[in-house]
């Protein structure tokens, strides 16, 4: 019961009369949630059908209802405070909506009539029915309208519901479904239907158990309706096929993952007939989208194909994606009835670096909600094709935009047309251009000499050396590529410590032993640890494992070993002050009992050989490095090791040479370090920005947007006599520069964890043509943001 | 911690500017602003019993903090220890009230300093939660007969942990005072790290090596530096504090698969949300050497701040409550601002390539507002449920992690037994039918509520019984 206080009557008063609208009462959403477009006859426009946007409240266990025409919130029946739709479950926190008709008119007034709008609480299986046809929107209680799943035998009081949509049925005007996801891989149609008199009620229920074949049933954990109905797409962790795996021909199948396809047209009336189709994702997904849109095609990505068609965009889930499986992490793109959309690359030029498939978009985050912002209905100029423009920042109009909720407290938009993040910057020209930058030589020598010493240098394709001040020759030189390199700092260092074995900084801790009876030698990153399990004591607490190919670790690579106590090595200067250097004999597997995760067999323990008894073990510190020369990134890691060569110039002068080329080629057959390194290697995105790389002074002949690459290549030449080793740590340093800075929005009043989008097509209402789609967006901090075509990132307006 | 209010806070500064309150004892057969609780299963020897079972007894200890501070501030809290009364569902029809809300059947009860934390067992058993884990190997009086089960609570007031004794007979002892003091005798007045509040136990290793330590967490310190305190258990002694980085720790629990003391933060600044843990085991040099780690969060969720955590059974994942603000905000005003919502982190600690936790955040589950405590009730083959206390708007949130989506919300004015407001801390227990018992303290109403789980239908969760109270 609210209560109105005359104090407070009057403060409200005052504040409606002097700002002309609700939307400035300051009467906040408690806790907006879900939002869904529908057209009914609401109170405040008496027998008209209209557009409106409805919003739950999930902290007050009720709807809230904008007017979409004018962004104002609609009056409740006093016409001072909002409309407050009091639903039966608690906390509404699932809304779908859906005209009863596949061809729906663009203009509600065209329509035959009201929208289906149904509404579930938090953990509730009650689908509550809205009359949104009679002028008073509120929850149907009576005999054929809301359905309580939990009554159904087929569903039971003990499911969840995970999700959570709507559409019409194809072929017969009057009637739309609700599509529910409860738990054990039910999927429940509730079909409703338009009666004569042009109210909405129950009409049908079927429980079905979503599964493949033998394949224990899908947990489905979003649904996305293809426009018109006919199809509709699950996104779901389970297994939803199995194929052969591509990593042991002849072995036995792997299973598939990916979204669940959904033919409900054919079959309309018979939903026990639909066979889920997999559309392959290489990952689990977990949410899903579906749209009509129109892609750039090669070369130029301002030339859309002329029509839309159905596309399918699936989250990944996070826990299964990366380099160390078979898809990096993001948002893919899939092709209904096949399965991930291919790479867009020049079909005439082909690259051993272009992939079987399209790379996923990295929206950064976890993605919570996705909306697809697709062309306005009504063209704002007659006769010309609609796009998509949502900010000034964007770089030009597009096909469709799919807004995504990320938990990082905004919204980053995905250019569907252009198959990449929106980004304020470009990739390729000016100075946020990819690109590499020489930072420096270093020539290590040993102290007290004085002779020149023998070194490497960075070349270009004339095998002309590149100074490091050569900023232009540097960046040509050293191969870079849009969308596959990303900021980071390279070294190429002659027998340079790998990353994970004290490259970053830091020798690491470890143990240094000797076996029994004059045995093998041996060192493991870890510690004692003092632990004990049910199966005995544990006495080693692994450090950093070996054998990972990941890692890059390989037999003749050096080790750098510093004993935490030794008299014996206490004097050593050179190679290493107070130990020795020895080499990698063999890599030793997994012992549960003397090294956990593995160890290195050393060729000799140096210095600490005569300290140490058959058996005994002693603490130290260890760095290992590579055999010879070896490329690492800061972010990239162990990046791979390259040869000098010999190669004759056009004098006929030997040289040697070597050559660096971290790019992705075809995954299948390729295991270990060559597959970690290849995968790394991976596209990272499209770059929506435009094709000519001006800096080099010349327009590339290929499309450098979309174009595959190396993610770096460059060749480095020995210098100084050839005769004389390099002195270990000599390094060529160089950094490279890409842009990663995807545009995001967030409310101008501050922002706080959305929670939803919905696309509103204002072209819609009469005399807004040229106002073109707008994206609601629900935030926690109670307020829902309306972000305009056109506007500032900025200069959005806020609902509450 | 609980949400502030202006009324405690008003509270809070009469109880400090009287005199009145100095000798006032609180009461030891009611709760009394209970923050923290834990669960023990004891059978008519004292030993082990599977909760439900014929002649297993359900132990309740609460711990009551004298939020206001109406009763003596140095001994006005109380942990107690309470018997569960049998299922109302065993009990006759005619007396269905008294079953929703039995009379506190109090078997032990102790004074302790006011504002206690996070409630720690210190046994050598099972968790009552099902599966192999046990809570501190190594702490039985058939290892040492000093070794006996213990409750550990710290006080925020006395700045002391307790450590009180656990009968067989459901009893407390408490001799000679069972207190340490966490300030360090060597720093002054100014520089005391204050407010203790979370106790993670870590119990490792054997013989010679055995090590049994209370790592404690300071909500308050000198420049907000992360701090946590060190008791040892089998001597009493106070061991030097551990610095743990730039941002004082909340709340601390040990995985011993992983040999990982993780704790979580509070919260410094916007751009900085760190889910932090220690690797324990480098024992050179005869003590722990600890390396505190640092899983930064902010890179995925920005604007959070992290309290009461679990691990899933198979420790590959990490349930972390998170309460969000306005990130922007806080960047201009340069401080926390209000919360705006709640949420389950879910965050990856499966071993990546180095060993160490991934640390990638998973899902974000929106919940209530100021979400407190979150504990997982695991289930065989199937990822758990996972349940959170929100204070912030009186509700307690069950999410089946296996689907994906939320089960059921219980809020404070829903049908059936009252929950009471701003629940905090949550007890899960396993029961012979197969079901769980999720407990959950209700600190503005003083009482504790019992929610019935079947883990194959978290939908159907059913709140069946309060304990305490009277509900406001």
């Amino acid at each position: 019961m609210r209560r109105i206080v005359g104090a407070g009557l009057g403060v409200a008063l005052l504040t409606l009369a002097c700002s002309g609208g609700l939307k400035d009462l300051g009467n906040r959403f408690p806790g907006p949630g879900a939002l869904a477009r529908f057209a009914g006859v609401l109170s405040k426009r008496p027998g008209v059908l209209h557009f409106y946007v409805a919003v739950t409240g999930t902290r007050g266990d009720e709807l809230r209802i904008i007017d979409p025409e004018d962004d104002t919130i609609v009056a409740g029946p006093g016409g001072i405070f909002p409309l407050e739709v009091p639903t039966v479950a608690s906390r509404p926190t699932r809304l779908a909506a859906t005209p009863l008709e596949e061809d729906a008119k663009a203009k509600a007034e065209e329509r035959p009539g009201a929208d289906l709008l149904v509404a579930v609480g938090a953990g509730s299986l009650r689908i509550e029915l809205l009359n949104t046809w009679d002028g008073l929107l509120r929850v149907e209680r009576g005999v054929g309208s809301s359905v309580d799943l939990s009554l159904d035998p087929a569903v039971g009081p003990g499911a969840t519901m995970t999700a959570l949509a709507a559409g019409p049925v194809p072929g017969v005007p009057g009637r739309g479904r609700v599509f529910a996801a409860l738990s054990e891989g039910r999927l429940a149609v509730v079909e409703f239907e338009r009666t004569a008199g042009g109210a909405i009620q129950h009409r049908s229920t079927f429980v079905k158990v979503l599964a493949f074949g033998a394949l224990s049933a899908l947990d489905v954990r979003d649904i996305a309706v293809a426009p018109g109905g006919g199809r509709i797409f699950c996104a779901t962790g389970d297994p939803i096929g199995a194929k052969p795996d591509p990593a042991a021909p002849g072995g036995p199948p792997v299973p598939v993952f990916g979204v669940a396809q959904i033919d409900v047209a054919a079959n309309a009336a018979d939903p026990a007939a639909w066979i889920p189709f997999p559309l392959d994702a290489l990952a689990p997904t977990t949410r899903v989208a579906a749209a009509m849109v129109a892609e750039r095609r090669w070369g130029n990505p301002d030339d859309f194909e002329p029509t839309a068609s159905l596309k399918v965009y699936a989250a990944l889930d996070g826990a299964f994606c990366g380099f160390r499986f078979p898809i990096n992490c993001g948002l893919v793109t899939l092709l209904p009835g096949q399965g991930l959309a291919p790479d867009p690359s020049d079909p005439a030029n082909p690259s051993p670096s272009t992939a079987p498939y399209r790379a996923p978009v990295p929206v950064p985050g976890v993605i919570e909600s996705m909306a697809v912002v697709e062309p306005q209905a009504v063209p704002a100029v007659p006769g010309e094709r609609s796009l998509v423009s949502l900010t000034p920042s964007q770089p030009s109009p597009t096909t469709a935009v799919l807004v995504a909720i990320t938990s990082q407290a905004r919204l980053y938009f995905v250019d569907l047309g252009r198959l990449g993040l929106a980004a304020p910057v470009s990739y390729v020209e000016g100075a946020t251009r990819t690109h590499a930058q020489a930072l420096g030589y270093l020539i290590a020598k040993d102290e007290g000499d004085t002779q020149t010493p023998s070194a490497m240098e960075l070349i270009d394709d004339a095998a002309k050396r590149v100074s490091p001040e050569d900023v232009l020759p540097t960046a040509k030189a050293i191969k870079t590529t849009p969308g596959f390199t990303l900021s980071d700092t390279w070294t190429a260092t002659w027998q340079g410590p790998l990353p994970a074995y004290g490259g970053s900084g830091a020798a690491e801790s470890a143990v240094v032993g000797k076996e029994a009876s004059g045995g093998r030698r041996w060192l493991a990153f870890q510690v004692r640890s003092g632990l004990t399990t049910v199966a005995g004591p544990l006495f080693w607490k692994a450090l950093v494992p070996v054998g990972p190919p990941e890692l890059g670790l390989r037999v003749g690579d050096l080790v750098d070993v510093t004993p935490s106590s030794s008299p014996a090595c206490a004097g050593q200067t050179t190679p290493v002050a107070k130990g020795f250097r020895t080499t990698v004999a063999a890599l030793l597997p997994p012992d549960p009992v003397s090294w956990p995760a593995g160890a290195l067999e050393l060729a000799d323990l140096g210095c600490l050989e005569p300290e140490l008894a058959d058996g005994a073990t002693a603490d130290a510190e260890a760095v290992v490095r590579a055999a010879g020369l070896v490329l690492s990134g800061v972010a990239f890691g162990y990046a791979g090791r390259a040869e000098f060569v010999d190669f004759k110039d056009a004098s006929g002068n030997i040289q040697k040479i070597a050559t660096f080329d971290v790019s992705w080629k075809a995954e299948t057959g390729l295991t270990g370090e060559e597959l970690t390194i290849v995968r790394k290697a991976r596209r990272l995105e499209y770059c929506a920005s435009i094709p000519c790389d001006d800096l080099n002074g010349e327009c590339n002949p290929v499309d450098p947007t979309i174009q595959p690459g190396p993610v770096v290549r460059f060749r480095l030449r020995r210098t100084g006599s050839v005769d004389k080793p390099i002195r270990w740590g000599t390094s060529v340093a160089f950094r490279t520069t890409a842009p990663f800075n995807p545009m995001t929005r967030i409310p101008s009043t501050g922002a706080a964890s959305p929670t939803s989008a919905l696309a509103i097509d204002r072209s819609v209402f009469k005399g807004q043509e040229r106002r073109g789609v707008h994206v609601f967006a629900a935030f926690a901090n109670d307020v829902v943001a309306v972000i305009q075509q056109g506007e500032s990132p900025i200069a959005d307006r806020v609902i509450r | 911690m609980i949400r502030p209010s202006p009324f405690a806070a008003v509270l809070l500064a009469l109880a400090a500017c009287s005199g009145s309150a100095v000798d006032r004892a609180p009461p030891i057969d009611a709760f009394y602003f209970p923050e923290s609780l834990a669960v023990r299963h004891l059978d008519a020897a004292g030993g082990d019993c599977l909760g439900g079972a014929p002649g297993c007894t359900t132990q309740l200890l609460v711990v009551s903090t004298n939020f206001d501070l109406r009763y003596d501030s140095d001994r006005g809290g109380t942990l107690l220890s309470i018997a569960v009364p049998p299922d109302p569902a065993t009990r006759p029809k005619n007396d269905e009230e008294a079953a929703r809300h039995p009379r506190l059947d109090v078997r032990g009860a102790v004074r302790i300093g006011s504002l206690g934390g996070t409630l720690a067992l210190l046994e050598d058993r099972p968790t009552v939660t099902g599966g192999s884990e046990r809570l501190c190997p190594g702490w039985s009086t058939a290892a040492d007969p000093s070794r006996t089960p213990q409750a550990l609570v710290a006080s925020r007031v006395t700045r002391r942990l307790h450590r009180v004794g656990l009968r067989g007979d459901l009893g407390l002892d408490c001799e000679g005072g069972c207190a340490v003091s966490l300030d360090d005798a060597t720093t002054s007045a100014d520089d005391r790290y204050r407010d203790p509040y979370g106790v993670g136990v870590v119990c490792r290793g054997e013989g010679e090596a055995y090590r049994a330590e209370a790592f404690v967490t300071f909500l308050s310190t000198p420049g907000n530096a992360g701090v946590l305190g060190r008791v040892s258990l089998p001597t009493g002694a106070l061991l030097s504090p551990l610095d743990v980085g730039s941002d004082a720790a909340h709340t601390a629990a040990y995985d011993a698969a992983s040999d990982r003391l993780f704790f979580t933060g509070r919260f410094t600044g916007p751009g900085y949300v760190p889910f932090r843990y220690l690797e324990l085991g480098n024992s050179r040099g005869g003590d722990a050497r600890v390396d505190a780690r640092v899983i930064d969060l902010a890179q995925q969720v920005r604007g959070a701040e992290t309290r009461g955590f679990s691990f899933s059974e198979d420790r590959t994942r990490a349930y972390v409550a998170l309460r969000l603000y306005d990130a922007d905000l806080a960047t201009r005003v340069g401080a926390r601002p209000p919360d705006v919502g709640g949420a389950i982190g879910i965050i990856d600690t499966s071993p990546d390539l180095f060993g160490s936790p991934a640390g990638k955040v998973l899902a974000v589950v929106p919940v209530g507002l100021a979400p407190t405590d979150v504990k997982v009730i695991p289930r065989p083959g199937r990822r758990g449920v996972v349940v959170a206390s929100c204070s912030g708007d009186d509700t307690v949130w069950i999410y089946d992690d296996e689907s994906g989506a939320l089960a059921k919300v219980f809020a404070r004015g829903d049908a059936g037994p009252l929950m009471g407001s701003q629940p905090a801390g949550l007890a899960v227990e396993a029961r012979s039918d197969g079901h769980f018992r999720i407990y959950v303290a209700a600190f503005g109403s003083n009482a504790v509520s019992a929610i019935d789980l079947d883990p194959s239908a978290p939908s159907q969760a059913l709140r069946f019984m309060v304990l305490g109270g009277p509900l406001p």
